[in-house]
């Protein structure tokens, strides 16, 4: 009997510590890097929901170019930020505001910004900024089939880099 | 005894009883004030409107409707009102112990051409200007559409100026994001138009005209509310998804309300309340009257923005102190028949010492204290922006780019300069130019000085200054594209050098730029608010401003030059005693100063 207490509480110790170990080494990952979400439509909602999920969540304050789902429809994505944690904001944020359209990697037109933004990404970006940049709409279909098919990060960055190009330019009527 | 004794407390003990019953059976003072309630409250109402007036205890109700503020003498309320123009219902009651209530006051706008579109369908934004076709052929030439117009009250520059990018010398620069070029698409989010830049014609083709976005100031932005987004793949504007765009242009009979007009103006220079210091979009919310008495709810004037700014034919009244163009020749003033008819006169207010005050000194210097208040009832804090650095930058994660660092600040007090009506600016391309009382190049100012003949009166001003780059003896247009981008100031510098025809090579300087912006809102309840003699008077202990530290009212010579004029020199007396001399002896202030007041008919020699 004693033995058998022994063995199950051995047993119980080792999968515990199988379980506690990766978790704690995710935890790590995600505390080095951040989820802002714009405070439009059910943002407090998907940050929420992201933040019971062990992100590092972050509802910035609001200014005049937080406006609603529609405007904000960009996510900005830092270069830094593991491909594994896209592919599980991603979803959820098109989920909850199923306007998003530009997705964009910080930096990828030679951009310096501060080194925070490298481990941000950004949900609820101003399509004004989106529009300046002359970004292209991504549908978000294919922004999860790319997500789910990318091979590295690398992979993924290079795909919203050729997404991006701006194509030529079409005067507006006047 | 003990019988006595006995019978002694009894008889105390009646007495301690019925006092407080007797006292309890006296009336007590009413002191407190009726409640009168109009039902409905104003707003913007489609067809004729029946306001019923109610109070909370027995009481007299009187009110006006011609904007007036009523008195006992005003008309009593006796029926429900019914009013099918716009009008102002002004009311108090006094109740049976003469408790008075304090003054409120509601809008009733009605607009006028519901019966036609009450049966609108939406078809995009041309069918605007395929009715209302004269009216948008004037908006089209108004400054809120082409963002430039008359120059005829700027003392620099060419006869049309304004805010559109131009080499031309008509561009204006300001101490925010200093000029516009490169700029548009965000700019021009605030543009009344659907994303197009203004095309200057004087016989603009319909889809021109159908680029104008009225449903910018004429939605119902409290029964329909309309919003708008780019389009992701043109940039042009179209209404937000999920808008009942049908009802949205059914409403769109009005003039505009207050926060048709905010949404743009309180947000100016990037956000609320940021450029001008004194409009916030607690203008347009607001009940607390400390902040802005005329333009707060409740107990406050609930005036609408066009309650002062008329507009006759698309064009508004009043110009701001940095603008460049006028839109209208029409000037806004307080002495209306409908505001203050009286208190620009010299018998308006009740001292003899105020009245002389009001050929010289405009209403907004005694009764704006102070600016960029922060209103009672709101998250934000209206506070504005005192200083841009564009050699530091900041990251604006939701633009994904950077911006120059600002500094704000709540509770300002005001400059003050000698305005008369025109200004002074420094637009892309021109000389720059140093002001040598505040060491900053000028970015614009209002003209005026203390000489100047009847109608130049003391404004306050807003004071912004902004860190900035010269070269070339020129303050330089930055591009801004390029420090958004990058935050690199110096690349940011030489490609607006590049622009302006400079060579991105030229070495530059970083310098400090200033404006002066007029205040005419934010103005609070005169009692206890309106400034003091004291505030003012005299320069040693004034609080407010330094007359004759700053604005020229010293002497125009030392005392033994001056007094002796007319007797020995004498040891200055106090302020007061001093103005014996115009007040009581009736000499011009030009025997003692370098100005003169020929308007008060004094003794220009000394006898």
């Amino acid at each position: 009997m004693f033995h058998f207490a022994t063995r199950l509480f051995l047993v119980l110790i080792l999968l515990s510590m199988g379980g506690v170990a990766p978790a704690a080494v995710w935890a790590a990952v995600n505390d080095s890097f951040t989820v802002e979400v714009a405070d439009v439509g059910k943002g407090a909602d998907l940050a929420a929901l992201l933040k019971g999920k062990g992100y590092t969540t972050v509802v910035p304050a609001k200014n005049m170019w937080v406006t609603d789902p529609q405007n904000n429809c960009a996510v900005w994505i830092g270069k830094n930020v593991p491909l594994e944690m896209l592919r599980a904001v991603l979803p959820e944020a098109m989920r909850f505001n199923p306007y998003l359209k530009f997705f964009y990697v910080v930096g990828d037109r030679g951009e310096k910004p501060p080194q925070a933004v490298d481990n941000t990404v950004h949900v609820g970006g101003s399509i004004e900024a989106a529009l300046v940049k002359k970004l292209n709409i991504i549908d978000q279909q294919e922004m999860l089939s790319a997500l789910g098919k990318a091979a590295s990060l690398e992979d993924l960055h290079r795909y919203l880099h050729d997404k991006n190009k701006p194509k030529p330019e079409e005067k507006p009527a006047s | 005894m003990k019988k006595l004794f006995a019978a002694l407390t009894c008889l105390a003990m009646l007495l301690a009883l019925s006092v407080p019953a007797a006292l309890a059976g006296r009336p007590v003072a009413d002191k407190t004030a009726p409640t009168t309630t109009a039902s409905p409250l104003g707003g913007t109402f489609t067809s004729a409107v029946t306001v019923t007036l109610s109070v909370n205890e027995p009481a007299t109700t009187y009110y006006t409707t011609d904007g007036s503020t009523p008195t006992t003498s005003s008309t009593v309320y006796s029926a429900p009102l019914t009013f099918s123009t716009t009008k102002t219902l002004k009311y108090f009651s006094k109740d049976t112990a003469g408790n008075l209530e304090t003054v409120k006051s509601q809008t009733y706008t009605i607009s006028g051409s519901t019966s036609t579109h009450a049966t609108l369908t939406w078809t995009g934004y041309a069918m605007c200007s395929s009715c209302h076709t004269s009216q948008a052929q004037a908006m089209y030439q108004g400054v809120h559409y082409q963002w430039k117009g008359s120059a005829a009250e700027m003392t620099t520059g060419p006869a049309t100026q304004g805010k559109i990018d131009a080499t031309d010398g008509s561009s204006a620069l300001n101490a925010y994001c200093i000029n516009i070029q490169g700029n548009w698409g965000p700019c021009g989010a605030c543009h009344a138009g659907t994303g197009a830049k203004p095309v200057a014609t004087s016989t603009p083709s319909s889809a021109q005209l159908a680029s104008i976005d009225c449903l910018m100031c004429h939605a119902d932005a409290t029964n329909a509310p309309y919003s708008r987004v780019r389009n992701a793949t043109t940039g042009l504007f179209e209404p937000a998804a999920g808008l009942d765009m049908n009802l949205v242009v059914q409403k769109a009979g009005q003039k505009p309300t207050r926060k048709n007009c905010l949404g743009c103006h309180a947000k100016a220079g990037g956000g609320d309340a940021v450029k001008r210091g004194d409009i916030a979009l607690a203008s347009g919310t607001t009940s607390d009257v400390l902040y802005d008495t005329h333009m707060a709810m409740g107990n406050g004037g609930n005036i609408q923005c066009q309650g002062c700014h008329s507009f006759v034919g698309h064009r508004v009244a009043g110009r701001g102190s940095d603008l460049r163009p006028e839109d209208s020749t029409t000037e806004v003033t307080c002495s209306t028949t409908a505001c203050h008819p009286t208190k620009g006169t010299a018998t308006g207010h009740t001292t003899t010492d105020v009245n002389r005050h009001v050929t010289r000194i405009a209403c907004q210097t005694c009764h704006i204290s102070k600016y960029a208040k922060n209103a009672n009832d709101t998250a934000n804090t209206e506070a504005t922006e005192t200083n841009r650095n564009w050699q530091v930058a900041e990251w604006n994660a939701t633009l994904n780019r950077y911006e120059p660092m600002p500094t704000k600040a709540n509770d300002l007090v005001p400059q003050y300069a000698f305005w008369n009506g025109t200004s002074w600016g420094n637009n892309a391309l021109n000389a720059a130019v140093l002001d040598t009382a505040t060491n900053a190049y000028k970015i614009s100012r209002p003209v005026g000085a203390i000489n100047d003949p009847v109608g130049t009166k003391l404004f306050p001003f807003k004071y912004k200054t902004a860190n900035q780059a010269l070269a070339n003896g020129k303050v330089v247009t930055i591009s801004t594209a390029t420090f958004f981008a990058t935050g690199n100031y110096d690349q940011s510098v030489k490609d607006g050098m590049t622009y302006m025809g400079i060579p991105s090579t030229t070495a530059y300087t970083n310098v400090t730029t200033d404006e002066l912006q007029v205040l005419n809102h934010q103005v609070p309840p005169a009692t206890g608010n309106v400034l003091a003699c004291a505030s003012c008077h005299p320069n040693a202990t004034a609080t407010q401003v330094k007359l004759i530290t700053n604005l020229g009212y010293g002497l125009k010579a030392p005392t033994s030059v001056v007094c002796s004029q007319c007797h020995n020199e004498k040891s200055p007396r106090d302020y007061v005693s001093m103005h014996n001399h115009v007040n009581v002896k009736g000499y011009d202030c030009s025997l003692c100063h370098n100005f003169s007041r020929p308007e008060r008919g004094l003794k220009m020699t000394p006898n």
